[in-house]
């Protein structure tokens, strides 16, 4: 069992569940900076709470209204009731929704159990066409946005409640927390002289990844690398992959991103972080049938690492993605990893712009 | 026989437990308290705004019921019936293993069975699996104080909210495949 302390401020976390977990990671990565100042706690309608339990935080779940099939109101109807019982149980001190859309079963579970304060992350970067969202900053005291990569800490609105602060990118481990090749490829039972490619293409419970898997993995395999496939922690059904190919679900894998000599991945917000944090050489892959606009976000990191963007749709793409990744392997080969103390750290921006919050006197 | 007639005083058990659970939690006042008040599209007149006034303080007194919105038990993915019927398999104070073992027994007498939603109520943090036999879960965690009492309210509220879906131990996975045949036939 998980055990919180009773004497440290408690943080609710509530967190969507989208394509994949990248929203339950964000929180992750916050309630990890919080660890000794304030009990983190999650509502999570992303199912993968043992994840969160192995991280040493309590959790509870209920299934998303993208997994449900009851209509949005009710569902919503449900939320508040399920959300309300929490807060009455916990009682936390804030409640931080994490999300591009709050919910109203949520902001009214707070109001009906008088939650002070509230706060909001809000990854930005959406598609032009995103509808805008019904939901003003004001309603919470707090907005925080996970800024893209090259982005740095800056309060774009002071006044409470709605303060907004945009932070450096948010990752879920420090840069000092990665584990170095040797002792990444040791833990993760990886011989020490492979050559190894990561691959991890997301849950696929949006979008078929199956012919882009299996095509990349025979393209890096005709390379001479040995694949890794991450099994997603919320996938529903597993893509069908060579017997070759070896599976592993391990969280946080960012952990130890550095076993790999290439990595290939979406292009979400937190996959982006973590290519730029470890330095591995990445293909990048967008899923343009997610709200955010991944293919923007991918151009904008190749100017800071080693990073080659495809939508790998075609065979003929596919060979090209590849051959241009390993040409950067080659280019960087000896280069050493980016400096921890190089990368600021925007979940520790985060955390320490909530623990002021609720250091402030309640409203 | 002895089997099956184990089983099935397995269930009335389990159903006078789910029965005394529901009652505990004060249901209305929560769903009360909780009720969701969306924004109407338009301006109401003065006469409807006073009517939902007078609604609402009916409903405040407990002289109306307030309406209970559908909660469907199955998922998107799962493959099961539109109107498929909820039923809820309670497995509290199960291990991983047994848990993983009965869940995948229940499923391949589940499988032929698309007119049944399956509910997991369960205290073991195993979504992985979960996930892949597309049901809805439940679950109810233990948290340390001030929340010692949530994981009893929720399983109260699991209790009231699916009190009307026939109720299964997860032991019933266990079972032989013809005995969990029969059983399911009565669902």
């Amino acid at each position: 069992m998980v055990t919180g302390r009773n004497d440290l401020p408690r943080v609710l976390f509530f967190t969507i569940n989208g394509s994949g977990t990248g929203h339950l990671s964000r929180c992750l990565a916050y309630a990890h900076r919080l660890r000794g100042r304030a009990r983190p706690v999650f509502f999570s309608l992303a199912s993968a709470i043992e994840i969160i339990e192995e991280m040493g935080f309590e959790a509870d779940y209920l299934v998303s209204p993208f997994w449900s099939r009851t209509p949005i109101v009710p569902w919503n109807q449900e939320l508040a009731v399920r959300v309300g019982l929490m807060l009455e149980e916990l009682k936390p001190d804030v409640v931080v929704f994490d999300g591009t859309w709050p919910f109203p079963g949520l902001l009214q579970a707070c109001d009906r159990a008088g939650i002070a304060r509230r706060v909001w992350s809000n990854r930005q970067l959406h598609k032009p066409d995103a509808e805008p969202v019904p939901v003003a900053e004001t309603e919470f005291d707090l907005v925080i946005e996970p800024g893209e990569i090259g982005t740095t800490f800056s309060v774009a609105r002071a006044a409470m409640p709605g303060r907004k602060v945009r932070t450096a990118p948010v990752a879920l481990l420090r840069g000092d927390e990665l584990a170095g090749r040797e002792a990444a490829r040791d833990a993760l039972g990886l011989e020490p002289d492979g050559r190894y490619v990561l691959l991890s293409l997301g849950p696929g419970n949006l979008k078929d990844v199956g012919d882009i898997a299996r095509g990349l993995v025979s393209e890096f395999r005709a390379h001479g690398f040995a694949v890794v496939w991450a099994r997603a922690p919320i996938t529903v059904r597993d893509v069908a992959l060579p017997e070759h190919v070896l599976p592993i679900s391990v969280y946080p894998l960012l952990r130890f991103m550095r076993a790999f000599d290439v990595f290939a991945g979406a292009a979400g917000y937190n996959t982006c972080c973590e290519a730029m944090l470890s330095g591995v050489p990445s293909l990048l892959v967008p899923n343009t049938r997610v709200q955010d606009d991944q293919t923007r976000r991918a151009g904008m990191l190749q100017a800071h690492a080693p990073v080659v963007v495809s939508p790998c749709e075609t065979a003929a793409e596919r060979a090209d993605a590849v051959a241009r990744v390993v040409a950067e392997i080659v280019a960087h080969s000896g280069t050493e990893p980016p400096s921890p103390a190089a990368m600021p750290d925007g979940a520790a921006e985060a955390a320490d712009e909530i623990l002021a919050l609720i250091g402030r006197d309640a409203p | 026989v002895n089997s099956a007639g184990r089983l099935r005083r397995e269930i009335a058990d389990l159903r006078s437990q789910l029965l005394a659970l529901a009652r505990e939690e004060r249901i209305a006042r929560l769903r009360f308290r909780y009720a969701l008040e969306l924004l109407p599209p338009t301006p109401l007149s003065a006469w409807r705004k006073a009517r939902v006034a007078f609604g609402r303080w009916l409903r405040q007194l407990g002289l109306r019921r307030v309406p209970l919105p559908p909660w469907l038990a199955a998922l998107q993915h799962s493959g099961r019936d539109e109107g498929a019927r909820t039923l809820l398999i309670w497995a509290l104070g199960t291990d991983r293993d047994t848990l993983r073992a009965a869940c995948q027994g229940l499923e391949r007498g589940l499988a032929s069975r698309p007119a049944l939603a399956p509910v997991l109520v369960t205290d073991v943090a195993d979504f992985a699996f979960f996930s892949r036999l597309g049901w809805l879960v439940e679950y109810v965690p233990t948290l340390a104080a001030p929340a010692t009492q949530y994981a009893r309210r929720k399983q109260r509220y699991l209790a009231w909210r699916y009190r009307d879906a026939p109720a299964l131990p997860v032991s019933c996975g266990l079972v032989a495949e013809a005995t969990l045949s029969v059983l399911l036939a009565d669902m």
